[in-house]
């Protein structure tokens, strides 16, 4: 009962800071609904545990909790692989802007010699 | 035969304390100097105020791949027709160069590779050699190259070679990406044996222990983005 209320007050509290926040942190519509939405899921499950049991029984995994951790599991592994490419490329921009001002630099050191 | 002027690039990342007497050295023998400072917060680029040599900086520190491209694209801009890359913390020996520059010169090279397992008696603690022969047997797996020291600053290019380098890994992985530059691009290249000065400054600064874990990390990380 405890993980319960702990699980939908957070779930509660992150879906209302998501949208007085919202303008804020200039989050963007498919970024927010995909978090109420999840949350929204979260509450649903952690108040009714047995409407996943259906869809787990269908992919052969014996509890509905098992399901729900499996495909979390998942889902977060995909969204670090995705965060950690969107890192790398954002470090190649730094890169090229730091690189092209050091180079076009005209009032630097570089372009006399010192 | 024609002069070919040899440009040095040397990329720095906090070097105040030996900056200026590791570039003095180098302008006895080599005029070009390039210094790339790579975000330093200490005075590195103040130390050597006065010399006559080409300064960059990059604003932020951006790893030393990505000063040493910065400084490859500078000295090709400014005409070299050999150059050469050079740790700023001492650890090399500007004598070394020619060394590294013949094989290019005669044209039996178009990529020279500094080597500190070349020639015995080198006074590498025994746990950073297991360390470094790590890096190397991983290299040689990964790439099929024998090469015999993987993580070695002190290299030379002819500028055909050096204008086919375009470091993507900007930190430590930019080594192990250089081999995948020589195996794709069929560049010819000679290892020599040089001389690494492990002073207490380099031990220091240079390739800590810890680095040397973060060199292995960084050749899975460059097979894993391959």
């Amino acid at each position: 009962m405890i993980f319960q209320i702990l699980v939908i007050s957070y779930a509660v509290l992150t879906i209302l800071n998501a949208v007085f926040r919202r303008q804020k942190f200039q989050i963007t519509f498919w970024f927010f609904a995909s978090l109420v939405l999840s949350h929204l899921g979260i509450i649903v499950i952690t108040l009714f545990p047995n409407v996943t049991y259906p869809i787990a029984h269908f992919f052969g995994i014996g509890r509905g909790a098992d399901f729900v951790l499996y495909t979390a599991v998942i889902i977060i592994l995909r969204i670090l692989f995705y965060l950690y490419s969107q890192n790398r490329r954002l470090e190649q921009q730094l890169t090229h802007i730091v690189r092209h001002l050091a180079l076009t630099e005209k009032e630097g050191n570089h372009s006399k010699r010192s | 035969m024609r002069k070919m002027t040899v440009f040095v690039v040397v990329s720095v990342f906090n070097e105040a304390p030996v900056l200026r007497g590791v570039i003095e050295e180098l302008l006895s023998l080599y005029p070009h100097v390039v210094v790339v400072d790579d975000g330093s917060t200490d005075e590195s680029l103040k130390t050597v105020e006065g010399l006559p040599i080409f300064t960059l900086r990059h604003l932020v520190n951006r790893g030393q791949g990505a000063a040493l491209q910065t400084g490859i694209a500078f000295a090709m801009e400014k005409g070299a027709a050999l150059l050469v890359t050079f740790d700023g913390d001492g650890q090399h020996d500007p004598r070394d160069i020619e060394k590294l520059l013949t094989p290019i010169r005669s044209g039996e090279a178009e990529v020279s590779l500094g080597s500190r397992f070349l020639e015995k008696g080198s006074r590498l603690p025994l746990f950073r050699r297991l360390l470094l022969q790590g890096g190397i047997l991983f290299t040689r797996l990964s790439t099929g190259l024998p090469i015999t020291d993987t993580h070695n600053g002190l290299r030379a290019f002819s500028r055909e070679a050096a204008s086919k380098i375009n470091f993507t890994m900007d930190r430590m992985a930019h080594a192990s990406e250089l081999f995948e530059i020589l195996q794709k691009e069929k560049l010819r290249y000679r290892e020599v044996p040089v001389t690494i000065r492990y002073t207490s400054y380099s031990l220091h600064k240079g390739q800590s222990t810890w680095d040397l874990f973060r060199i292995l990390g960084s050749l899975l990380e460059r097979s894993f983005l391959k």
